[in-house]
């Protein structure tokens, strides 16, 4: 399947507040969280991530704490603010109202 | 050094811009994810080398990675606009102490005593000479100030170490030009302030790729702190006789010495019990050193050299100890979060990110 960059990432801020949602997740954490949740298709570099967690974090989005780990080293924890949690709820509104009216023309130009 | 380290250390170097605490932290949390992704390639079979070639491929080049990350931690980002002042600071504060101490810069009454002394060893007349002498004296002390004054500056404003070079050169030519008998001197005027300019802006450039390599910007603010004790010293010692000069040098240079452990602190340099140690010996000190003073003042009954205002300089310098030590509990009660976070962090990676 042809993958569309531009279009990942207009949502890419949308699916990382929506995982967030659930439990507070490290960066390498979420790569594989959403490689698996999308079966392949949402392959988020390291290099684009951190960039747009820190730039969430210092909108207020996203609060961040290391947490030690048995292994010795800590990991840094990302979970969402209030403020985030009203972010995602706006993201998905304007999301779903997106997806619809496409499939809505989708669906008139086939009949 | 493996592979991983390495690029963490070109991709620390490239964060210069940022404050050194949140540098650290990034290249702490990119240290995690590096180590993770090793592992998990190491369990898939492939050698060591390859391994840490993989993981380092597929974060990104560093230079890349590490603008995309300078964007995305604007908010972290060093007040350059501070960073110039001091750098200016810095240039023009050295270079008017050597235009007031050296001989023949501004004139033969500043340096009279080397003059005089020079003059009556060798009875010649030194006025047209001195210009050339003060010049040269000036440019040679000038050097450490135009590199500290580039590794200040860093990578955008190294020039700055150039400004009293360019600023000398604007003075000097007009002011040789109203005296008839000094014009014999204006293609030394001219030159020598240029050519002054010219290697304080090289030693400014050099100073300031000394601050992009490696992690020497994050010892700006010690380096400031003990330029302004040296010149504090050093103005102590021209007016040594002089109490109140004692009494007003601790009052101004108490706080930047305690100001400068505070950032060391808040940037991560100096853990929570280093810092209040050296906070609260500072403090203490230049309260018992004040208070000494003012006790022997008062013991023996005043001395006719001494000014009344030694005794106003005294009391703010005991005020500003006595701030220090009460001020720095309430602050820590005042606010317990932000003094319970550096711990923290400091048992984790961020540590082992330097």
């Amino acid at each position: 399947m042809r993958r569309d960059t531009q279009l990942l990432k207009g949502t890419v801020r949308l699916l990382i507040l929506r995982l967030l949602d659930g439990e507070p997740m490290y960066g390498y954490q979420m790569i594989q969280h959403l490689k698996e949740c999308s079966e392949g298709y949402f392959q988020l570099g390291e290099g684009a991530l951190y960039p747009l967690l820190h730039e969430m974090e210092g909108q207020g989005f996203l609060r961040a704490r290391w947490r030690d780990q048995e292994s010795g080293r800590g990991r840094r924890y990302y979970h969402l603010t209030a403020r985030g949690r009203k972010e995602l709820a706006q993201r998905l509104e304007t999301w779903q109202g997106f997806t619809r009216a496409v499939d809505l023309v989708l669906e008139a130009s086939h009949v | 050094m493996s592979e991983i380290e390495t690029y963490l250390g070109q991709l620390r170097s490239h964060l210069t811009d940022l404050d050194a605490r949140r540098a650290d932290e990034i290249v702490a949390e990119a240290r995690t994810h590096l180590e993770s992704r090793a592992a998990q390639l190491r369990a898939g079979g492939m050698s060591e080398d390859e391994v840490n070639a993989e993981a380092v491929r597929t974060f990104g080049d560093s230079a890349l990675v590490a603008g995309r990350l300078r964007q995305g931690n604007q908010h972290h980002s060093r007040p350059h606009s501070l960073r110039a002042l001091a750098a200016l600071a810095v240039s023009l504060a050295t270079a008017f102490s050597l235009a007031m101490l050296l001989p023949g810069v501004v004139g033969p009454q500043r340096g009279g005593s080397l003059v005089q002394a020079v003059q009556s060893a060798t009875n010649l007349d030194l006025s047209g000479a001195l210009y050339a002498l003060g010049a040269v004296a000036f440019v040679i002390g000038f050097v450490p100030a135009a590199l500290l004054a580039g590794f200040i500056g860093g990578r955008r404003h190294w020039w700055l170490a150039a400004v009293p070079g360019v600023l000398w050169a604007c003075v000097s030519v007009p002011l040789v030009l109203l005296y008839a008998a000094a014009r014999v001197w204006l293609p030394y005027a001219l030159l020598i302030p240029v050519l002054a300019s010219l290697a304080f802006a090289a030693l400014g450039w050099f100073g300031g790729r000394l601050a992009e390599k490696g992690r020497g910007a994050r010892n700006v603010p010690w380096l400031c702190a003990l330029y302004a004790l040296c010149l504090g010293t050093v103005g102590l010692q021209r007016v040594w006789h002089s109490l109140e000069s004692f009494a007003i040098t601790a009052v101004v240079l108490q706080p930047a010495a305690l100001v400068a452990l505070a950032l060391a602190h808040r940037d991560g340099r100096l853990s929570r019990t280093e810092f209040s140690r050296l906070f609260c010996g500072v403090a203490a000190v230049a309260l018992l050193a004040a208070g000494a003073v003012a006790l022997i003042l008062g013991i023996v009954g005043g001395i006719p050299v001494v000014g009344d205002d030694v005794y106003f300089w005294l009391a703010v310098a005991c005020a500003e100890s006595i701030l220090a030590l009460f001020g720095l509990p309430v602050w820590r009660l005042v606010r317990p979060q932000a003094e319970g976070a550096a711990p923290a962090l400091e048992g984790t990676s961020t540590r082992g990110g330097r």
